[in-house]
């Protein structure tokens, strides 16, 4: 396990107006693996997962992609750096001027050269990766939103991706599909170029996904280990999270 | 942070819609030149600017022209000057009235619903997602917009001044019973071409202004739904504003 890091946040403050998210985050996310952020509703998971894309700059403090620290790079060194990277949205964030084809081979087009044939043979392969069929011509306003996701999920992983980055991917999807995107994940960090970042708040999720998890909690990761070292952890916030106890860290300020 | 005043804050305000303007502004021109090229969006977004507005700017100018010559033939009758009817319907038609109503309308029309539709991608992520894919929106979203306002608005006044003429016309003509060949006359007596272009170019300035001013409040929304509703808001009272102001500055340069 001494894979070189591929991502490392170093002491990343984050505050928007008076409102501080981000605390001196640490970690460190070797090539290869698959790492999952859990933590409460609003401890600024998705937040964290936009600067590790550069599409949220830290206040304070630095995000390196290998070697390569993010505020230093130009708007079109950024850009060019982003197509190592798929992101799915919480909401599937699909472009909802263009129907679900256009939305996944929207990539394919702009970055490869692939022709009419092979970029439609790559859309359905994604789709079928998530177990849709038939949707092709549909707008995503005609969508559940458990497909929306769905979609922004495949089309996150048209590309082949080599750092993937999902914001909730299975939240609101029924078990079976959960279970569906959960081995999704796994097979697409099998290949060991592939790193993965996922958010959950999804217990199963996380311990059928991850090599690691990780824990926000208070702008700050309180937890990092393997799933086997989470069930035993003594950390608080790990344990009410774990135990779905009401009273413990989480609920305190509110108590 | 806490020893801004009032006024101070006013300030700040405004110089960061201005950079804002000029940021947008800036980026769709360096994004214009460069690959690729969605022509079939940039057509889409000139139906949507130019055809769908024909109605509403037909309408406006028509009646403008006719109110016109319904205000000024009562006026101008006292001291025997009905021969002049035609010619003031032309030129303020021509040189201010069309461009700004047509903006005016335009404004109400699509600037607003630029504002509402970037505003409703930046609360559901998908500006982001454009980024995400290693695009940038401001390419995909601004430049078709920008250009197709641009492009059309001298268009719509060109529609709009031949409009107001004709229902100045037929008022003056149809209404009040003045006489059609003197009226006819005077309509294009003392037009000059310059009149002419000098509304086409302000329909072009008008047409930036509020292109870039909806896509401008679109791009920088927060807080949601309410969010959305503020910037598209907004977009329209900044917009018209800007089109007014700056219909004196472009006034003042091309008639000394």
């Amino acid at each position: 396990m001494s894979a070189k890091l591929k991502i490392r946040i170093r002491d990343v403050y984050k505050a928007f107006e008076d409102k501080k998210v981000l605390q001196g985050v640490d970690l460190d996310i070797p090539e290869g693996s698959s790492m999952v952020i859990m933590g409460g509703s609003g401890v600024g998971k998705s937040v964290l997962l936009k600067h590790i894309i550069g599409l949220l700059k830290p206040d304070q403090g630095t995000v390196f992609i290998e070697n390569t620290d993010l505020s230093t790079l130009s708007d079109a060194a950024l850009n060019d750096l982003r197509r190592n990277f798929g992101m799915s949205f919480q909401e599937g964030a699909l472009f909802d001027s263009m129907s679900v084809f256009e939305n996944i081979a929207f990539p394919l087009r702009r970055h490869t050269r692939r022709t009419a044939g092979e970029v439609r043979a790559r859309v359905e392969e994604c789709l079928k990766m998530v177990s849709l069929r038939d949707v092709e011509d549909k707008m995503p306003a005609d969508l559940s939103g458990g497909m929306k996701r769905r979609v922004g999920f495949a089309r996150s992983i048209a590309l082949q991706p080599k750092i993937l980055l999902f914001d909730e991917p299975t939240t609101g999807l029924d078990p079976v599909m959960t279970a569906l995107i959960a081995e999704t994940i796994r097979r697409l960090t099998d290949d060991p170029t592939v790193t993965a970042v996922t958010i959950t708040h999804d217990l199963e999720t996380a311990y059928a996904i991850g090599d690691t998890i990780a824990m926000l909690f208070r702008g700050r990761i309180v937890f990092c280990g393997s799933p086997q070292e989470f069930k035993d952890s003594g950390e608080p916030a790990v344990v009410q999270f774990r135990t779905s106890n009401p009273i413990g860290p989480w609920t305190e300020d509110e108590l | 942070m806490k020893a801004v005043g009032a006024v101070d804050r006013i300030i700040i305000r405004l110089y960061e819609e201005l950079g804002r303007f000029c940021i947008i502004f800036w980026k769709a021109l360096f994004w214009t030149f460069r690959r690729p090229w969605d022509f079939r969006e940039w057509l889409r977004q000139m139906a949507r600017v130019g055809v769908d507005s024909i109605p509403v700017v037909f309408l406006a100018a028509f009646f403008t022209g006719a109110v016109i010559a319904l205000e000024t033939f009562e006026g101008f009758q006292r001291f025997h000057a009905e021969g002049y009817v035609g010619s003031v319907v032309s030129l303020t038609m021509l040189r201010e009235l069309s461009p700004v109503l047509s903006a005016l309308m335009v404004t109400g029309r699509v600037g607003s619903a630029y504002a509402a539709e970037i505003g409703t991608m930046r609360v559901t992520e998908q500006i982001d997602a454009f980024y995400a894919l290693a695009a940038d929106p401001i390419q995909y979203l601004v430049v078709p917009r920008m250009w197709a306002s641009l492009i059309m608005m001298p268009l719509l006044t060109i529609m709009a001044d031949a409009t107001g003429i004709l229902g100045g016309w037929l008022v003056a003509v149809g209404l009040l019973k003045a006489n059609a060949v003197v009226y006819e006359q005077s309509t294009f007596q003392y037009l000059d071409m310059k009149d002419f272009f000098s509304g086409i170019i302000k329909a072009a300035v008008f047409g930036l202004i509020l292109a870039v001013t909806g896509c401008m409040k679109g791009f920088y929304t927060k807080g949601g739904a309410e969010g959305v509703g503020k910037a598209t808001t907004q977009s329209v009272v900044m917009a018209s504003l800007l089109i007014l102001l700056s219909d004196f500055f472009l006034t003042k340069l091309m008639f000394r």
